[in-house]
């Protein structure tokens, strides 16, 4: 680490691109067409590097940065990224929450964009680590200190001499996990964007992706400056003039998550040429479905391409771009991928299915926390397929947590998130599925669909909707009319109507928090009892049992805690019941529980769930 | 109708077409103007609706037979004879069930017997390889709709038959063949051992032997008796079923003063609710074990009567066959079980059992089962739900027993019944001395 520039690919990059076409613009803001050259980027990333070494921080070091989303902020991004590790920092965070997370990181330096604002020096104040303002006038850059910590040069380093680029993962309450990136891997990371989409030094970036999210910072802004081509910041979106600015500033393309595809889109402006210079819309950081990508290609009249990523890895594919060869789903852009098959085993063959693992530059070192974390990579995988055997990390294969089937032609589908699939009563199911079908209702606009934790099964399965203008749909129309596109499993059991979908920082859906975030709204809208006093079933396991409890007693009026027996169930009665229920579910009950123990459907309901997730005792009693 | 159901289709022909003992009889007394031609014509409709009854059989070796099901469409031919007095029709339908069943024809027949021009008997006989009890109370139930549809009447429409028998034994066969079939299997490693002879036969059954005609004697039962069983069977969380079959155990313990008594059950077996308007043979038999402690009371009776049932209800569907070819048991020690059986049907629902059938413009009543018939039980207690109440039906083979046995247990059966309503705790020990 002696020689500074050899950490720094990311710097001789803008170096390369000053030198050879250095009044180019590279970043750009709305109404400012001359931007920041990459000339004067070079000397400004430059000039933050001279001044981190000048306040102690030595390569190896961690620095956070608190980015604005203006032009001076990406440039001062640029710079720390160039002198030290870089550790972004969601000026919306709490203070507690950042000021946990630095030390945790035992960053080396906090360094305030000027355009972040008082509230995230606040945010700082109470951090170990110094804090500067670095400021920029002209090639220059002024330091102001603000306050107090130990001197930088005491600092731990991290695990890892190459450290560049350190991620929180997204996350809407909990802090994530800190993803570590070398170099290297960030460069790699970007190049397969630049390689997916043919980006030259013609091509300009629409940016409305916050600069401490790794699309953002690695898939906009350095993905842009590979091939020399420019970006605009255009932070915090308002979808209405989101696209007249990305219009007015020639971009070329633009990318956004589903939730702000879905907003932009009823805004495309109609008064003027659309789509003037932009070639294509991408779409990432969350599941793309079939009917937000035809509202999308025809809202917009332009190729829409999904791409997948992670901050792990950031983009490890996308569908392909109209000319490119077509594919039935995704195309691997920056990594190897494959899937890890029931028993442990990575395959790459065509039609395998199991969770998605990648491996190649793209892909992180590891998470540097939390302490203790089950490592990601493939535990003494063997990739069969390319003949390597298992070493430290699994011939380093990652683990997405996604699932997915490999295709014949090459390229895969995700079929499922493991995190975010939800056990109703030890049925998985996938969100992806029950949102599809939700869309497909056409007084739908948005839907989401996520777990409830429930004491009995797990998890219940919520869904939170927001409707078209002026449309109405009532609960047992919806159910119904999911009835017969769902098994009754993966039809909701609790919808709450909103405004809007809550989405975390990044603009991405957690399906995974939703229930602690809507809490109290979930509360409100528990359905207690039926009118007539009797106990709804409250999971879809137990509306199914009671499905079957009704076809079996013929009579609708049953509680989930009344007595199977003083419903008039017989023996006869409870036979076929449980023929069916063994039957449909594959679930063996026996007579002797039926009378005895599981006598109501709540405790059927339960035992089902139990004996579903139960797979080592197999579907006996 | 069984093409899943391999070893019916090649069936020995004395097993299929046996009288007697493979006669299920439908026997109806009509007072008032019967209109024949109706009656023939709602014959017809049945075995057009019912596809076992249209089941013949095709020689296919020296004692072989092969199933084929006719199309819809068959003729039952009705015969009418002219008899004089209600004991000549007995004899005449008694010697109906006797006979063999022909292989050429429909695996039922159906016989009227005038006794006046306003009094008549109908018999319908029907095969028991295509037919249990469930299914006769089905083809009552039709048959009544269709003569009442054919006489003018404006009627209900029949519920549809979902599953045809082929079905059922695809369903079934499915069933055994995955995790149900396991736990059967066993249960049946356990319960094979178990089997024994009741003890009440003085002379063991040679095996194989022609079953000897039946005797039958009525057991009553007071309504408020029979309330007092239902409460008892509530709060111990069992059912009437289970009331009923512990004082069996009980009378059984009375006569031979045996601990370990084994009964033989028949269920509908109609555990798939797609079945429960298939005419068919799905009845099965369970082998219900209790081991009574010394000195028992009724209540000791019915809580190891309750477990058991349940224990058995469980594995009802593991057919017969199943059973006879199960490791560890035989066609002989399977019959040797068999001495004594409960027999407590559940009925379809919409039909109404064993109770009169509504024919247009008649009175029509539903006899009970008639003595002489064989059976494949030496000892078998019916008990029927009637609206009023219960009724109670003890059948017996003749000269296996003395008939002052079988007049005992009936007694003590009916003295139990009030003990019991009583004092559900009464032990049974007072009852013992009724044998000595």
């Amino acid at each position: 680490m002696s020689n500074p520039d050899a950490g720094s690919p990311v710097l001789a990059v803008i170096e390369r691109h000053a030198r050879t076409r250095g009044d180019a613009p590279a970043i750009l803001v709305p109404g400012d067409p001359a931007g920041l050259s990459y000339r004067r980027l070079a000397g400004r990333v430059h000039a933050v590097r001279a001044a981190l070494t000048g306040l102690g921080v030595r390569p190896g070091h961690r620095v956070a940065v608190v980015p604005g989303e203006d032009a001076d902020s990406a440039a001062l991004l640029l710079g720390v990224l160039a002198a030290a590790a870089c550790c972004p920092v969601n000026p919306l965070w709490s203070a507690a929450e950042t000021q946990d997370y630095l030390d945790t990181l035992d960053v080396a330096l906090i360094v305030l964009a000027d355009g972040a604002g008082t509230a995230a020096a606040q945010q700082v104040a109470a951090a170990k680590a110094p804090a500067v303002t670095l400021r920029f006038t002209g090639e220059d850059v002024v330091v102001e200190e603000r306050g107090g910590g130990r001197p930088a040069e005491t600092a731990a380093t991290g695990p890892y001499p190459d450290e560049a680029l350190l991620l929180r993962t997204s996350g809407t309450t909990s802090i994530g996990k800190v993803v570590s990136l070398s170099a290297a891997g960030v460069v790699a990371a970007a190049q397969a964007t630049v390689d997916a989409y043919h980006l030259t030094d013609s091509d300009r970036r629409f940016n409305i992706m916050p600069f401490f999210h790794v699309q953002g910072l690695v898939g906009s802004l350095i993905a842009s400056l590979l091939p020399g081509g420019s970006i605009v910041c255009a932070p915090a979106p308002d979808p209405a003039t989101a696209l007249r600015h990305a219009l007015d500033s020639e971009a070329t393309w633009l990318s956004a998550t589903p939730t702000m595809h879905r907003l932009m889109v009823r805004h495309v402006p109609r008064d003027r040429e659309w789509p003037g210079p932009l070639r294509f819309v991408r779409c990432g950081s969350g599941a793309l479905t079939a009917g937000l990508r035809a509202e999308l290609e025809t809202g917009y009249g332009l190729p829409v391409v999904e791409s997948y990523g992670m901050s792990e890895a950031h983009q490890i594919a996308s569908t392909p771009l109209p000319g490119d060869p077509g594919a039935a789903g995704l195309v691997p852009t920056g990594s190897e991928v494959a899937v890890l098959e029931r028993h442990g085993q990575v395959s790459t063959a065509a039609d395998a299915s199991g969770e998605i693992v990648i491996r190649g530059a793209n892909v992180m070192h590891g998470y540097v926390w939390p302490p203790g974390l089950e490592s990601p990579f493939v535990r003494g995988g063997s990739a069969s397929d390319t003949g390597d055997t298992g070493d430290a990390q699994g011939a380093g294969w990652l683990r997405t947590g996604d699932l997915g089937r490999l295709l014949p032609d090459g390229s895969f589908l995700i079929t499922g998130r493991v995190k975010e699939m939800v056990n109703v009563g030890g049925e998985k199911v996938s969100p992806f599925e029950v949102e599809a079908a939700m869309l497909s209702h056409p007084a739908v606009a948005e839907a989401v669909a996520f777990g409830i934790p429930d004491p009995v099964r797990d998890e219940q399965l919520g869904a939170v909707l927001v409707l078209g203008p002026g449309a109405t749909l009532g609960d047992e129309e919806f159910r119904a009319y999911l009835g017969q596109r769902l098994a009754p499993v993966k039809v909701p059991r609790l919808f709450l109507r909103r405004a809007d979908i809550p989405v975390a920082e990044s603009g991405k859906i957690q399906r995974g928090s939703l229930a602690k975030v809507l809490a109290e709204e979930l509360t409100a809208a528990e359905p207690t009892a039926e009118p007539d006093g009797r106990t709804a079933p409250r999971t879809p396991v137990e509306a199914m049992v009671k499905g079957l409890w009704s076809l079996v007693l013929k009579r609708e009026d049953i509680g989930v805690d009344n007595d199977f027996m003083a419903l008039g169930g017989d023996s006869m009665a409870g036979m076929v019941l449980l023929s069916l229920v063994e039957d449909s579910l594959g679930v063996a009950i026996t007579p002797a529980e039926l009378f005895t123990d599981i006598t109501t459907i709540e405790a059927m309901a339960a035992a089902i769930g139990e004996r579903t997730s139960d797979t080592t005792r197999g579907a006996g009693r | 109708m069984t093409e899943s159901d391999k070893h019916r289709l090649l069936v020995p022909d004395d097993k299929v077409l046996a009288g007697g003992l493979m006669s299920v009889p439908i026997i109806y007394r009509f007072r008032g103007p019967l209109d024949r031609a109706a009656l023939s014509r709602a014959l017809d409709r049945v075995v057009d609706r019912h596809e076992a009854l249209r089941i013949t059989y095709e020689r296919a070796g020296l004692r072989r037979l092969r199933e084929h099901v006719l199309p819809p469409g068959v003729h039952l031919p009705l015969s009418e004879s002219v008899v004089s007095e209600p004991d000549e029709a007995e004899r005449l339908m008694a010697a109906r069930m006797a006979e063999m069943f022909d292989p050429d024809g429909l695996p039922l027949t159906a016989d009227l017997y005038r006794l006046a021009d306003t009094e008549q008997l109908l018999l319908i006989n029907v095969n028991h390889r295509v037919t249990d009890a469930w299914s006769n109370a089905l083809i009552r139930r039709d048959l009544a709709r269709f003569y009442n549809a054919e006489t003018g009447v404006a009627t209900e429409p029949l519920p549809a038959v979902e599953w045809l028998p082929g079905d059922y034994y695809t369903w079934r066969d499915a069933r055994l063949a995955g995790e149900p079939g396991r736990r059967h299997a066993e249960y049946w490693d356990r319960q094979a051992p178990l089997l024994k002879w009741a003890g009440l036969r003085q002379r063991a059954e040679k095996f194989g032997e022609r079953r000897p005609p039946s005797r039958t004697v009525d057991i009553a039962f007071a309504p408020g008796d029979v309330a007092a069983l239902r409460e008892l069977a509530t709060a111990e969380r069992t059912t009437l079923y289970a009331a009923l079959l512990a004082l069996l155990y009980g009378v059984l313990h009375a006569a031979t003063e045996e601990l370990g008594l084994v009964v033989c059950s028949i269920h509908a077996n109609r555990i798939r609710p797609e079945a429960w308007n298939t005419v068919g043979q799905f009845a099965n038999l369970t082998y219900l074990r209790v081991d009574l402690p010394s000195e028992p009371t009724f209540r000791d009776v019915l809580r190891l009567t309750r477990t058991t049932s349940l224990d058995a209800m469980a594995h009802q569907e593991y057919p017969i066959f199943n059973v006879v070819t199960h490791p560890g048991t035989t066609p002989r020690t399977v019959s040797r079980a068999g001495e004594v059986a409960f027999n407590m049907l559940a009925t379809p629902p919409n039909a109404d059992g064993a109770a009169g059938t509504d024919f247009n413009g008649l009175e029509a009543v539903a006899l009970p089962f008639p003595a002489g018939v064989s059976s494949h039980f030496d000892l078998e207690l019916f008990i029927t739900p009637r609206p009023d109440g219960l009724n109670g039906v003890l059948r017996w083979a003749e000269g296996v027993y003395p008939p002052e046995l079988v007049s005992a247990m009936a007694d003590t059966y009916a003295s139990m019944v009030s003990a019991v309503a009583q004092d559900p705790d009464v032990a049974l020990s007072g009852f013992l001395k009724r044998f000595r």
